[in-house]
């Protein structure tokens, strides 16, 4: 992929999910899980005659995230109407901004393999969430389609990059830092499922710009990107030139699909909105914004390294999840070994999170009894490597390490005397191994091992090579 | 931006027009439309006469600005049965619609 | 019978609101064969209110317009009564919801009677482009009422109800009061919730009274203006008017609007109007409108674009008749539109994509808006050394049905007089002005934002003096 050039581009679509109302009405924000079509007005409905009226609090909270993505903020700002047909818009047209948009002009650094790199943000908007669309099979068979308007007028907010990035890879870390940055403002939760969305526009060098839409959440991209990538590889390899059109992700069969060829290069015919007033954004109140603003991921990760003598790359892994970084350092602040508890979190509990697909927020524990944990290491009555066997159990169960510890009968064996009685066993049954021993310091270490198993790991590793190699050295030398 | 006396509304114009507004039209309606739009226009163009470059656009008649609501539940909620009542199709508290392809 | 007497013979114990309702609807039933004021006559839901306020009447909390039915245009969103907007594509929608202006009236004790007929979306002169048929001028069976509020102007003028709601884009309340005789009020852009007004171009619209006579309109301003949490374009105004003399107002008379164009025994009962109130002490002064060739481009331009984005929504799924599911969507959606619109819809939604359009949008739609600022300015700034402009309200007498439907620019052409005050904000009334022929016309006289009272003053003046208003068609004597 190195060698031809990439452009990738996003416009990313999230959920103020702090907020309690939608954007112009006043159903509540909170319409997962409940019954289609029950979380409706006539306003969000669309139904003839209704008005829509602006939540304060989205302007506001949009305002912290233009400030947070260093964007410069207009101090006019008016609603348009995207004009388009389709069945999840109530009243065919979208409540949106175009000319006078929030912000503009941004900036995001983000990381990729240790090296720095900034993504301009082109603007940032607010507009409505439409409603959802049910297919049956997929969006090509489904013979109808079923239409849920509960999520219609949900307030979003769309930030718009330049087309600065050059990997999926890239891609991904914006996304991640975006999603961190709106965790920190208490503007988003990106766990709750659609909360964050996107369309990516991708050109290879010597084709034209596809759009992407319908990525569906902030993990997919890159899977999209990646199959995007190779299918205009293939065309351009063929000699087949990539044309410019719009084509839909589709998640389920993880390929790209052109929608009807007439969808392209759609009139919009932007108007202001009529029957909302322009909002007129004083400098005091960016002012008061800013003060109010919340430690960014950015900063965060400065004061993580400078506090917590945590490495760079530690406090990069931990600030990507503002509830992960947020752990660490309750955590710290109970426990109080940041080396060790930095460990734990980003090497252990992280990759338990990964491999079980939930977040830190789904665990059944707090840091309080993971600080328990390692307090029975810190006391020797557990090893490290029992440690992560009952973190495992704990993510599982949600039990107390201490609990887990004394129904597993998990206990470090640290006594010289109690080891001993295991060497003996393992000396007596592996003769050959200890001959070999003798002559071979390496064989020393499988000796070690058949020991630790004896003890069903509960035996203090280092305590055991210990008493192994001196029991050895011994033998040697009677045999001298 | 050309001659406005011309007509401007060719057949294949109200084609893609009536394709953008989503409304399908009879011959008939199609041949009265042409000759109507294009009068209309015609008219219209009188507009041509007026010198506006330092004129603000009138997006709102009066000076209001800043209207915004508090963020609390309320207004006018909906049950699903007020919901679907007007809809013609609908199958387990969804709204149907047609098919996308 | 107005609603101010209605209301104190109800107080009075001397009608009950059965009394009242039954009456109407028995009117009502009679004359709308012949009329067609009404599109649907809400007779369950009247005779329940009815009985419903004669408790509220024992219990002792009356309203301001307590049993005195309304008729409203179907325009307005009425909660559980058929709202069709005159349209075959609203053809069995029942709002959920009623409009605020609805709220405000029940809260009052009005009786909504029926929901009355109007050119489909509002977008006519003339109540002829209804899917229902048109309606037919009290005065002259085989001439129009005007529009689009036509049913209400109607209804009202046939006594059908005592008082109506109606609403004005471009004209579409003054207009049908001129044609039947009776006052209508297009109140300051701001003033009245749009919340539950169907949208033909909200920028444009409001919703105002239709009545016999000037202290009715008064009334139902009372009632219905006033903020609203459901729309945010609204100025904080509360209509409040003390009667007071003529004697001293300036009024402006811009002579295009009484020349070229204008039938001349139009222009002259307006004239003897203004010759009434120059005889009670009222000044006035000819001035020039430079602007007013381009008022009607500027109009129609501004309101066939929000319409184009306004009736999007209409496409058989939410409400309305249903789509066919056999199509795809989009064919789907063209089908039901194509079929669901009238003539005058289509060439209007279609005429707004075009002037929104990618390449149009600076040559039309903006320009109509730049145009709009000034013509606003222009209509301040007389306003600064006036107190009202008077013109004809429309200029020319009800003309007869089918006269203009097939050409598009002369019905448009009923509305030269009306849309300044649309585009400018302003408020307007129309007060009947006498006779041509037996069929009424009408005076216009427009004033500045939230100047209502001056306008109710001016007609109060005429009401007093020439009794036009008491005046009925003995086509509607039963
Ligand atoms: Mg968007
Ligand atoms: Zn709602």
């Amino acid at each position: 992929m190195s060698d031809i050039k990439v452009k990738i581009g996003l416009e990313c679509h999230c959920q103020m999910t702090s907020l309690k109302t939608k954007l112009f009405c006043r159903c509540p924000a909170d319409y997962r899980g409940k019954p289609p079509n029950t979380n409706v007005c006539p306003t969000c409905l669309g139904l003839p005659g209704s008005l829509p009226y602006l939540n304060r609090r989205a302007v506001e909270e949009a305002i912290k995230v233009a400030l947070a993505l260093n964007c410069k903020i207009n101090r006019r700002m008016v609603f348009y109407r995207k004009n388009y047909f389709y069945p999840d818009l109530s009243k065919n047209f979208q409540i949106s901004q175009y000319d006078y948009p929030l912000a503009v002009d941004g900036q995001v650094t983000i990381n990729v393999n240790g090296t720095d790199k900034v993504i301009r943000i082109k603007r940032v908007h607010i507009e409505e969430d439409p409603g959802r669309i049910v297919y049956k099979g997929s969006i090509e068979s489904s013979p109808y389609t079923l239409v849920d308007y509960n999520r219609m007028g949900i307030a979003l907010l769309e930030v718009v990059t330049e087309p600065d990035m050059e990997t999926p890879t890239e891609a991904k870390a914006f996304l991640q830092e975006l999603r961190s940055i709106l965790e920190h403002l208490d503007v988003s939760d990106g766990s709750l499922e659609g909360s964050m969305r996107c369309d990516a526009n991708i050109s290879i060098e010597g084709g034209s710009r596809v759009e992407i839409k319908n990525i569906t959440s902030f993990k997919e991209v890159e899977r999209a990107l990646s199959y995007e990538i190779i299918r205009q590889r293939n065309l351009l390899r063929r000699g087949v030139q990539v044309k410019r059109e719009t084509r839909h992700w589709d998640e389920v069969r993880r390929v790209t699909v052109a929608l009807r060829a007439k969808e392209e290069e759609m009139d919009y015919r932007y108007f202001p909105e009529p029957d909302l007033v322009p909002i007129e954004i004083a400098d005091e109140m960016i002012k008061k914004i800013k003060e109010q603003l919340p430690e960014l991921p950015a900063t965060r990760r400065i004061r993580l390294v400078k506090q917590y003598g945590l490495t760079e790359y530690e406090a990069r892994v931990l600030t990507s999840d503002k509830h992960l970084a947020d752990f660490f350092e309750k955590l710290v602040s109970i426990h109080g070994n940041p080396k060790i508890d930095c460990n734990l979190v980003i090497n252990e509990l992280l990759r338990l999170l990964n491999e079980k697909n939930i977040g830190v927020r789904d665990l059944k524990f707090t840091p309080l009894e993971v600080s328990e944990l390692l307090r029975m290491v810190d006391e020797g009555t557990i090893s490290w490597k029992s440690a992560k066997y009952v973190l495992r159990k704990m993510v599982e169960t949600g039990e107390h390490p201490r609990k887990i510890v004394e129904i597993e009968g998990i206990r470090r064996i640290a006594s010289i005397e109690e080891i001993e009685k295991y060497v003996d066993m393992v000396f007596e049954k592996y003769r050959e191994d200890v001959e070999e021993a003798l002559r071979e310091p390496k064989v020393v270490h499988k000796l070690v091992g058949e020991v630790l198993k004896e003890t069903k790991m509960l035996a203090d590793p280092k305590i055991t090579f210990q008493i192994v190699s001196k029991r050895i050295e011994k033998l040697r030398e009677l045999k001298k | 931006m050309g001659d406005s006396r011309e007509a401007i509304i060719t057949p294949e114009t109200l084609e893609y027009l009536s394709e953008l507004a989503r409304l399908r039209l009879t011959e008939s309606e199609k041949k009265i439309i042409l000759r109507d739009l294009n009068r209309i226009l015609e008219y219209f163009s009188i507009i041509d006469e007026v010198e506006v470059a330092d004129v603000e656009p009138a997006f709102h008649v009066l000076n209001v600005s800043n209207v915004m609501r508090e963020d609390e539940v309320g207004g006018d909620s909906l049950t699903q049965g007020e919901t679907l009542a007007n809809a013609g199709h609908k199958e387990e508290g969804y709204i149907k619609a047609p098919r996308m392809v | 019978m107005t609603a101010k007497q209605i209301v104190k013979l109800v107080l009075t114990g001397s009608l009950s609101p059965v009394d009242v309702v039954e009456t109407y609807l028995d009117r009502a039933k009679k004359l709308n064969p012949k009329i067609n004021a009404f599109i649907t006559i809400a007779e369950e839901h009247a005779r329940r209110s009815a009985e419903e306020l004669e408790k509220r009447l024992k219990k002792g909390f009356p309203g301001k317009l307590i049993g005195v039915p309304i008729a409203v245009k179907d325009v307005i969103s009425t909660k559980g009564i058929e709202t069709t907007c005159a349209s075959k594509i609203l053809k069995g929608y029942v709002p959920p919801y009623d409009a605020t202006v609805i709220r405000r009236l029940k809260a009052e004790g009005a009786i909504i009677i029926g929901k009355t007929n109007m050119d489909e979306f509002a977008m006519g002169s003339s109540t002829e482009l209804s899917a229902y048929g048109p309606t037919r001028n009290p005065w002259n069976l085989e001439r129009v009422v005007g529009g689009s509020s036509g049913g209400s102007g109607a209804a009202v003028a046939a006594r059908m109800a005592p008082i109506a709601l109606g609403s004005d884009t471009g004209g579409s309340i003054r207009c049908p009061a001129s044609f039947c005789n009776i006052v209508g009020l297009k109140p300051t852009y701001g003033t009245v919730s749009r919340y539950g007004l169907i949208s033909y171009a909200c920028s444009l619209e409001q919703i105002g009274p239709m009545t016999v006579d000037v202290n009715d309109c008064a009334l139902l301003m009372e009632v219905i203006t006033g903020k609203d949490c459901f729309d945010s374009t609204m100025i904080d105004y509360k209509f409040k008017w003390t009667p007071r003399e003529v004697k001293g107002l300036r009024m402006a008379v811009p002579k295009e609007f009484f020349g070229e164009g204008t039938d001349e025994r139009v222009a002259n009962r307006v004239w003897d109007i203004i010759k009434l109130l120059e005889s009670h002490g009222a000044i006035y002064e000819e001035i020039s409108f430079p602007l007013a060739r381009y008022v009607l481009a500027c109009y129609y331009i501004i309101a066939m674009s929000e319409a184009s984005s306004n009736l999007a929504r209409y496409d058989g799924v939410r409400y309305g008749p249903p789509c066919d599911l056999s199509l795809p969507w989009y064919d789907s959606y063209s089908k039901i539109r194509g079929e669901g619109f009238g003539i005058e819809v289509k060439r209007r939604i279609i005429l707004g994509c075009f002037a929104l359009s990618a390449g149009y949008y600076g040559r039309y739609y903006l320009k109509a808006l730049k145009l709009r600022t000034m013509i606003r300015n222009h209509v301040l700034s007389i306003l600064k050394s006036f107190d009202v402009i008077v013109t004809p309200t429309t200029p020319f007498p009800p003309f007869k049905i089918g006269e203009r439907v097939e050409d598009p620019l002369a019905l448009y052409m009923a509305d030269v007089d009306t849309v300044v005050a649309n585009l400018a904000g302003v408020p307007a009334i129309s007060v009947p002005a006498g006779f041509i022929d037996g069929l009424p016309v009408g005076a216009q006289f427009m004033a500045n934002h939230c100047c209502e009272d001056l306008l109710l003053t001016v007609a109060k003046c005429i009401q007093d003096e020439t009794n036009f208003h008491t005046k009925v068609s003995k086509e509607v004597r039963l």
